[in-house]
């Protein structure tokens, strides 16, 4: 076993003496279980762990050392935003930050002398005396990520298949260069042409859309499309007469969006197909109270759903 | 007591009743022409009261002030750059959240504003309540209540408008004004700072208006501000584009999208607080007459049955005042040829002078006629249905449902045609529309098909009369596209469009609109048609001819073939020949061309002079005479290809001009027209030629 823990257990037993504390052995057992584990544990758990080393305490007499510990410093209770507290070990003489997984609740630390000298030089940027701190960094832990869906870019996508768009690569220049031709994350696409090389053509809203495979290599879909379950979402212009729906979101570039916004198009302003034009093209809507006409492909930006 | 002068700026969306407003404000002392360097129309009027001299400027409608769109760009300059004393904001009451998108933005722009809810009956009809003291409370800014239609409430606006423009407590404090969330307002604070630090406070416009605007990345204040900061303005719209970059990071949306956002989310608070809305169905009336004019099945024959009615009543009712005025203008050079001795003075003022101002007056019972239609139907709202009836046949060139009633009144003169484009807001739809419209064959262009297919084809002179309109329209529909692809790429505004209410129109408002067109048309086409006119009866009667020198037929020239071969048109006509030559056209052929210019009703009686001068007056002789000249099917076709095509009158040109303002669009125009009529000539003609027509 490790030395630092030996010590820190013969330390246990001087104080717990010093302090005529009852049950020293049991809480000495249940001290060196907790160090074994070396990880972030909450009391529930550490019961289950002492079980496991048929260890048979009552739950309250755990709770009640864990507090002890932490009392006399050997244990450090952190409670995170909503979540049970959880016990970790304490070492002395350095401190560490963590890294919590939103997802599996994994915490995982980590320390940096840099953050360290940066804090303090904060503090007292501030004519700030620190005393303690907190440094908490919430995200998906690399199983998570691992375990989410992989991505593939569109261009492994297939011919014909309707994709909805999870993630740009590459900085935000490509982002916002294709966020201008319209096209952000969360929107459906239907791929018209892949032959393997080449520039793809999307059809994106009422719009063809040639991209280099370049680009389209920074583009991310969640491969299978439809058959994933993935339909795309209700578009305004396949309401028929008379249908009531709310506006889900509005897509295409964002001057008309703006200008579909400015008009009232919001996310979920109730709207009501009054016809179509005789020619099947423009649609009159009822939006707000007032009539407005909107083509049929323009319409096909908005997603909806029915009411 | 001196005159005091200021100018009132009148904003609000379409269909808010601003028109009425301002007809209501102004009476018929109105100006109409265009905003410096753009296609959109400015109103300008004058009224006087109490011994104030007030100018009302009618800006263009608009749904927000984001550079999106000319007008809306127009709307913002106007009040930035000239500050009028007092903007008012014409509120349509029974639509209020959205009318307010507007208005608040007119508020945030550091000026004294007075928001007019008009149509407040309608409001009331439709249940609606709002509570005007709590609005004017809360935005800091006064509210005045209209029946624009009943011309209620204008003079309390007045009082208004004149109290506002004189008190000296300036803008009004507007602590209630739109927050745009915490991260954005940090960005803009941020921003707000590093634009008074670079500028040292010596910006013309409101530091934090002005960093909303750069967040934003609006395209027309960035210009400005790298205009007006000098060599600041790099840095600043550096430190702008940092900051959107940031929030498009936090946000993975445009900050455009979210401040929108906000301001509606902001509106939407104030209607919670300034409106009741009883439960009612609102607009049933309106729902009903849609049920039949935009009916699946009838909506169509009977936007095709108003047009038929329009067409007929323009030009066929309106012939008769217009031959009265023909007679008037014949006898006007009769009375003027009795008081003025025969020589050249004579023979410009009859033939110059007289005819020319002739050419245009007219025009004027069509010009009122049609737009006494046309204020009808947008007045009531038909024009909008109109619009959303023909979009999908329209759209195929590109352009937007409403360029179908001036394309069509391109079949009856393009004078008046080019001059209704003014009822398509945006600016890009109308230059385009203007651009094409000469290919619709006016009715001036009609008696060259008569003559030459009569002449040439016989048998099937209605089916080749039937083929040039055709054409005409197919090379619209052509040249649309092409002009969209070139001049206008990507900058296709979406289509989305009122439907108001139908109302009532006003006699009032209906006259007024027929009157300012009217003026317009004698004002400005006046000029320069004369002037055009004048030049050409001087190139037709000079230099006067060796052989009929004589002062009795020097001037007329169509009496004597001698005469017009000697003059410069002539020589001018010979000149061109070889150009005419590869489309089978003679000599003769381009002089009636080259006068054409004037007015194609010339085209013929030309031919008449060159053709047959013994007997000008008889088709058939005319007719036998064509024959004879050596013309053939095929350079009869190729000749009604080329007048069909070619470049525009004088009267249309000049519209031209004055309509788009541009002198560039008006050379393109003449120019693209000649060029595609050549080569159209020239195709038809060897086509022909190899078919063996």
């Amino acid at each position: 076993m490790n030395t630092i823990h030996q010590q820190e257990m013969e330390q246990l037993r001087v104080l717990f003496r010093q302090e005529a504390i009852d049950r020293a052995g049991d809480r000495i057992r249940i001290l060196e279980v907790f160090l074994d584990t070396e990880e972030h544990v909450t009391c529930a758990e550490l019961i289950a762990l002492l079980n496991k080393k048929d260890y048979d305490f009552e739950p309250d007499f755990v709770r009640e050392t864990l507090k002890l510990l932490a009392c006399y410093g050997f244990v450090q209770e952190n409670k995170f935003e909503l979540e049970e507290s959880t016990y970790e070990h304490r070492h002395l003489g350095y401190h560490h930050d963590h890294l919590i997984c939103t997802r599996c609740q994994k915490i995982v630390e980590f320390e940096d002398d840099d953050l360290e000298a940066l804090q303090l030089q904060i503090a007292s940027q501030y004519g700030f005396h620190m005393l303690q701190h907190k440094m908490e960094i919430y995200g998906l832990c690399s199983d998570c990520i691992n375990k989410r869906e992989p991505l593939v870019s569109i261009a492994s996508a297939r011919e014909g298949e309707w994709v909805q768009i999870k993630e740009f690569l590459g900085g935000s220049g490509i982002q916002n260069r294709l966020a201008s031709l319209g096209i952000r994350v969360g929107d459906e696409v239907e791929l018209l042409t892949n032959s393997g090389k080449g520039p793809l053509v999307l059809a994106h809203n009422c719009s063809r859309l040639a991209v280099g495979r370049g680009i389209a290599k920074k583009i991310m879909i969640i491969p299978g499309g439809k058959e994933k379950g993935q339909t795309p979402g209700l578009r305004l212009s396949r309401l028929k007469e008379g249908q009531k729906a709310t506006i889900v979101r509005v897509g295409g570039t964002s001057a008309f969006r703006r200008r579909l916004m400015e008009m009232g198009f919001l996310k979920g302003t109730e709207i009501q197909i009054e016809k179509y034009a005789p020619l099947q093209d423009p649609m009159e809507l009822i939006l707000k109270g007032y009539h407005i006409s909107l083509r049929v492909c323009e319409a096909s930006q908005i997603v909806v759903k029915k009411v | 007591m001196p005159k005091k002068t200021f100018t009132v700026a009148l904003a609000g969306n379409p269909n808010s009743g601003k028109t009425t407003v301002f007809n209501n404000l102004t009476g018929a002392r109105q100006k109409v022409g265009n905003w410096p360097g753009v296609t959109v129309e400015k109103k300008e009027g004058h009224l006087n009261h109490n011994g104030y001299d007030i100018v009302v400027v009618d800006l263009p409608g608009t749904y927000s002030l984001t550079p999106y769109s000319i007008e809306e760009i127009v709307a913002r300059d106007f009040v930035l750059d000239e500050k009028p004393d007092v903007v008012v904001a014409i509120i349509d009451a029974s639509n209020l959240e959205r009318n307010l998108y507007l208005s608040t933005q007119i508020r945030e722009l550091d000026t004294k504003v007075i928001f007019a809810l008009n149509m407040i009956d309608v409001a009331r009809e439709n249940a609606i309540k709002i509570n005007t003291n709590k609005l004017s409370e809360l935005l800091a800014v006064p509210v005045v209540s209209l029946v624009g239609s009943r011309n209620e409430g204008t003079d309390r606006l007045l009082e208004t408008i004149i109290s506002i423009a004189e008190s000296d407590k300036g803008i009004p404090d507007q602590s209630r004004r739109v927050s745009y969330g915490h991260e954005i307002e940090k960005a803009i604070s941020e921003l707000n700072a590093f634009i008074r630090e670079k500028t040292g406070g010596n910006l013309p416009y409101n530091p934090r208006w002005t960093a909303v605007k750069l967040l934003e990345d609006d395209s027309v204040v960035k210009k400005r501000i790298m205009n007006r900061t000098g060599t600041h303005g790099g840095a600043i719209l550096e430190k702008a584009s940092g900051l959107r970059q940031e929030l498009f990071g936090f946000f993975r949306e445009e900050p455009e999208i979210l401040m929108t956002d906000r301001r509606y989310g902001f509106i939407a608070g104030i209607i919670e607080e300034v409106q009741k809305t009883g439960r009612r169905d609102r607009r049933d009336i309106s729902r009903r007459i849609d049920k039949i004019l935009t009916n699946r099945i009838l909506g169509i024959p009977i936007f095709i049955l108003f047009m038929w009615g329009m067409f007929q009543i323009t030009f066929t009712l309106g012939a008769y005042p217009m031959e009265w005025l023909d007679a008037g203008v014949w006898h006007l050079g009769q009375v003027a040829s009795l008081l003025v001795p025969s020589g050249i003075l004579h023979d410009l003022l009859v033939d110059g002078i007289i005819s020319g101002i002739g050419g245009v007056v007219i025009f004027l019972p069509n010009i009122m006629i049609l737009f006494l239609c046309i204020a009808i139907f947008e007045d009531t709202g038909y024009m909008a249905r109109a619009a959303f009836l023909m979009d999908r046949v329209m759209h195929l060139i590109g352009l937007h449902g409403k360029s179908f009633i001036p394309m069509l009144m391109g079949f009856g003169c393009n004078v008046p045609a080019i001059m209704a484009t003014r009822t398509l807001e945006s600016q890009n739809d109308r230059i385009l529309t203007i651009l094409i419209n000469p290919l619709m064959s006016c009715s001036a262009r009609l008696p060259v098909y008569l003559l030459l297919a009569g002449t040439f084809f016989t048998e099937s002179a209605g089916n080749v009369i039937f083929a040039m309109y055709f054409t005409g329209v197919i090379l619209a529909i052509l040249m649309g596209r092409l002009f969209k692809n070139i001049f206008f790429k990507g900058k296709s505004a979406p289509f989305v469009m009122e439907l108001p209410p139908y109302r009532n129109p006003t006699v009032r408002n209906l006259l007024i609109h027929m009157w300012e067109r009217s003026k317009f048309f004698l004002k400005k086409m006046g000029g320069i048609i004369l002037a055009g006119s004048v030049i050409v009866w001087v190139l037709s009667s000079f230099p006067q001819g060796i052989t009929s020198s004589t002062p009795e037929t020097a001037g007329n020239r169509y009496e004597g073939s001698d005469n017009l071969e000697d003059s410069y048109i002539e020589r001018m006509g010979k000149f061109l020949a070889p150009v005419f030559a590869p489309i089978g056209i003679d000599w003769r052929g381009s002089v009636a061309i080259i006068t054409g210019l004037v007015a194609k009703e010339l085209v013929v009686s030309t031919m008449g002079v060159i053709y047959a001068a013994e007997d000008e007056d008889e088709t058939e002789a005319l007719k036998t005479a064509l024959t004879r000249s050596g013309m053939t099917r095929a350079s009869a076709l190729s000749f009604m290809v080329f007048v069909l095509i070619y470049m525009p009158c004088i009267a249309t040109i000049s519209t031209i001009r004055h309509e788009t303002n541009s002198w560039k669009w008006t050379i393109f125009s003449i120019g693209y027209s000649t060029s595609l009529a050549w080569i159209t000539a020239f195709v038809v003609y060897h086509g022909a030629k190899t078919i063996g027509i």
